[in-house]
């Protein structure tokens, strides 16, 4: 286990502008891009590209401006997330709690741990998490307790999905205090009683390290933790900003798995024998469905790009029942287009780049592993019924984490 | 997660042929008694599966079980002593099969193939002479395509010559070759008017056969679908089956090659479901959302696990009425039979590539991520008919089809069709 967090980070550089983050964006994407195949099949961990994405200063594009960030726009944050996930969606994929941490953050964190945490964001310090727990019998089960002891609070528990935490410097999770009720504590990974364990072993997504964290009698500041339990019946835009980044993250799959369709069909797939033309550029069928392909990316993309817009309208004024509910209903129709995009590129890329495709030295069908995995990462076919539900009776989105 | 290492260390070796089998084969009798043989034998190669794929092991011993089951000889006319069971039941072995292991659903498949070439084209001798190899348990494997030119010419020759016959050239996508005692091969030969292909059996111990254990690709891994190299092996006449008339005229070669790698298809995508519906039960955990206790009580997976279902059950027929109307092609080989039966089965092929393909993604849609760690390798459904759905393009099967239905033109005639 590499002990990062120990490490004191360089000050990142200092992004200042929309622009400036889709720059910086590209740049580091072209980067990323070269190792990802690799990386993906000998499953190596990607701290040096983590510590690099730091040091671009995209990790703190979303803190306010009253605390010192550029505070870009959604629809900047979604084609962030978009352009690096093209080039390696685990990669991209790892800060996602970040974002979604400083986004709880400004809804219901108090002054003291928006200027403290926005100020580690800032210094370079990286936000985890440690996800739900695995083996109980619904998603909600929590056995994980913040529990009052003479010496202090104390975090015990053990959590599962934990995307980012073997990269994190602060590991926010989910606990049951001693009255029952759920708060988000959050403790350093240095901390004594605190294990990331590497046990990660999904087919996609899988230099994400989305493992187990175990929590040993932590001890806990009573500031680092969030009565998440106060601000239930608050709506707020925690789920649809964490929507929104898996919907990003999708589309950058899809894009990504269309760019390497192209180059293989232009470059080396023979044309099929009943087509009578020299090219497979030529064959008609495969013409036919790379533009269904072009088609329906670019209605994710459009569709994405107009929920981040209604999260950036939604997020100008105190956030309502209605416009929260809103923004979940937005950002359900890009989750559904960008699953359905991602998953539809990432298999039919085979479809018209032909068996020699499937050779391992082109590690092509991390596309499909990674756009299959991530897209669980809850049921899209609920989203389509919140959709029709909304339609048919008018009835909001349920507020929670993943609406 | 050791499943996708880079290249194989055994790229450079060259594999030991296949030991002659040590009995005669047990020789089926019956329809009845092909599918049974089929379901006891899926049942013992299933258990293996999964590791067989995790650790690319080469299911040798699985195929000397399955060679001595006499399944391989199914196909053998009657008048030659086999079953000469129809292409429904010889589908729906190869479907059980793969669903148990899509890899050694697929290693008999150019077997198969190479029957029905020897039973359309071969001279009364060769059938007498390698039906009764069948029969006793030999294996055949194929050395068909080849690969490094963006085109579709073969350019593996068989050499006519004073001090005798030779085979000069390279093969890849050798499916079965590895596991084969022969080898039927696709070369051209110069006769008078040009280029002419031949179907050559060549002896897997020959002199100058080089079977390589290169097949790299992410599905169907333990097929050994790699290289077979010719360096001058020396081949006699009486092995050699002229091809170019097989597709000259219309025969039922290709329709036969065709609706078992539609069997595979529909086989992997039974085990998808079959491993989706095992998860659901027992694994997966209700969405917050649908307000249920059990997953299984969700509404909108319980829609879903109908449409794979009946996606399956559509495939499965088209399959049983493709084979019928090959069967009555074989019965009276005319160019509108033919044409029938290459359609029917390419109707049945579209079907199953979507019904596989559907069933082997939608097993994790609808038991969420914790399907997805390796202990279960699941993805191997997906992977193996990926892979395999990629024989020859879907695609080109629609314009087939389409065509025929809107003008009456008949398909190109072809080992794809």
């Amino acid at each position: 286990m590499t002990a990062m967090s120990g490490n004191t980070p360089l000050p990142p550089r200092w992004i200042g502008s929309d622009g400036e983050a889709i720059e910086v964006a590209t740049a580091l994407a072209a980067d990323f891009a070269r190792e990802a195949p690799l990386r993906d099949r000998e499953r190596r961990l990607p701290f040096a590209e983590i510590e690099r994405y730091t040091a671009s200063g995209l990790g703190a594009i979303t803190i306010p401006a009253d605390h010192g960030g550029a505070d870009v726009s959604f629809v900047t944050l979604a084609e962030v997330f978009a352009i690096l996930s093209a080039a390696d969606p685990a990669l991209g994929q790892i800060p996602q709690n970040q974002f979604g941490v400083v986004a709880l953050l400004r809804d219901i964190g108090t002054p003291d741990q928006k200027r403290r945490f926005f100020a580690d964001v800032l210094a370079g310090r990286r936000i985890g998490n440690a996800g739900p727990e695995k083996g109980g019998a619904s998603m909600l089960h929590m056995k994980t307790r913040l529990r009052q002891t003479p010496e202090g609070l104390r975090l015990s528990g053990r959590r599962f999905y934990s995307t980012g935490a073997l990269f994190a410097h602060w590991i926010p999770t989910r606990a049951l205090d001693d009255d029952g009720k759920p708060v988000q504590v959050w403790v350093r990974r240095e901390d004594l009683g605190v294990e990331v364990i590497d046990d990660w072993t999904s087919f996609g997504q899988r230099t994400t390290a989305s493992g187990s964290v175990a929590f040993t009698d932590v001890p806990v500041e009573p500031g680092n933790v969030i009565p998440v339990h106060a601000f239930a019946d608050r709506p707020g835009l925690a789920g649809p900003v964490s929507q929104i980044i898996q919907a990003a993250i999708d589309l950058g799959i899809a894009r990504g798995a269309f760019a390497d369709t192209l180059a293989f069909v232009r470059e080396r797939s023979r044309p099929w024998v009943d087509s009578g033309v020299e090219r497979a550029v030529e064959d008609p069928t495969i013409r036919h469905s790379v533009g269904a392909l072009a088609t329906s990316i670019h209605a994710a993309e459009a569709v994405l790009r107009e929920a981040a817009g209604v999260l950036d309208d939604v997020a100008a004024e105190p956030v309502t029942e209605l416009s929260s509910a809103r923004a979940s209903l937005a950002v359900a129709e890009a989750k559904v287009l960008t699953t359905e995009a991602a998953l539809e590129a990432s298999e039919a890329l085979f479809d018209l780049a032909g068996s020699a495709a499937t050779r391992a030295g082109h590690n092509l069908d991390r596309h499909w592993r990674n756009a299959r995995v991530h897209t669980l990462h809850d049921p899209v076919r609920w989203k389509l019924h919140l959709l029709g539900n909304h339609a048919l009776t008018g009835a909001l989105p349920r507020r929670h984490q993943w609406n | 997660m050791e499943l996708r290492q880079t290249a194989l260390d055994t790229r450079h070796l060259f594999e030991p042929p296949a030991a002659p089998p040590v009995a005669p084969a047990h020789v089926i009798a019956s329809e009845s008694e092909a599918l049974e043989i089929a379901r006891t034998l899926a049942g013992e190669f299933r258990a293996g599966a999964s590791d067989r794929d995790r650790e690319r092991r080469l299911p040798w011993s699985e195929l000397d079980r399955f060679s001595r089951s006499g399944l391989w000889g199914i196909t053998v006319p009657r008048t030659y002593g086999g079953a000469g069971v129809s292409n429904a039941v010889l589908a729906e072995v190869i479907a059980t099969i793969s669903a148990a292991d899509g890899s050694l659903g697929q290693i008999p498949q150019n077997h198969f193939y190479a029957l029905e070439v020897l039973r359309v084209g071969g001279s009364p001798e060769q059938q007498q002479a390698f039906f009764a190899r069948t029969l006793a348990g030999e294996r055949f494997g194929n050395a068909l395509a080849e690969i490094g030119a963006r085109d579709f010419q073969r350019r593996t020759r068989l050499l006519r010559e004073a001090e005798g016959w030779f085979l000069e050239g390279d093969k890849f996508y050798c499916t079965g070759a590895l596991y084969a005692h022969w080898i039927p091969t696709l070369a051209m030969a110069e006769e008078e008017g040009g280029l002419v292909s031949h179907l050559v059996f060549v002896p897997r111990e020959a002199e100058g056969v080089e079977v390589v254990d290169d097949w790299d690709g992410f599905g169907q891994r333990t097929t050994g679908s790699g290289t077979v190299r010719f360096r001058r092996v020396r081949v006699e006449p009486d092995w050699v089956v002229p091809f170019g008339a097989s597709f000259e005229r219309a025969t039922t070669i290709g329709p036969v090659a065709q609706i078992m790698h539609a069997a595979i298809d529909l086989g992997i995508g039974r085990e998808a479901y079959a491993d989706m519906l095992a998860f659901v039960k027992a694994r997966a955990r209700p969405w917050i959302d649908s307000g249920t206790e059990r997953a299984v009580d969700d509404p909108l997976t319980i829609r879903e696990v109908g449409e794979v279902h009946v996606r399956l059950r559509a495939a499965e027929a088209l399959l049983r009425r493709a084979g019928r109307i090959v069967d009555q092609a074989q019965g009276k080989m005319t160019e509108d039979s033919v044409a029938e039966a290459s359609i029917a089965v390419a109707e049945a092929r579209i079907a199953t590539t979507k019904a596989g393909l559907l069933a082997a993604t939608k097993l994790f849609e609808l038991s969420g991520t914790s399907s997805t760690l390796a202990e279960d390798n699941h993805d191997r459904h997906w992977r193996n008919v990926r892979t395999h759905t990629l024989h020859d393009p879907v695609r080109w099967k629609y314009q087939a089809v389409g065509r025929y239905h809107l003008t009456g033109k008949r398909p190109p005639r072809h080992g794809a069709l």
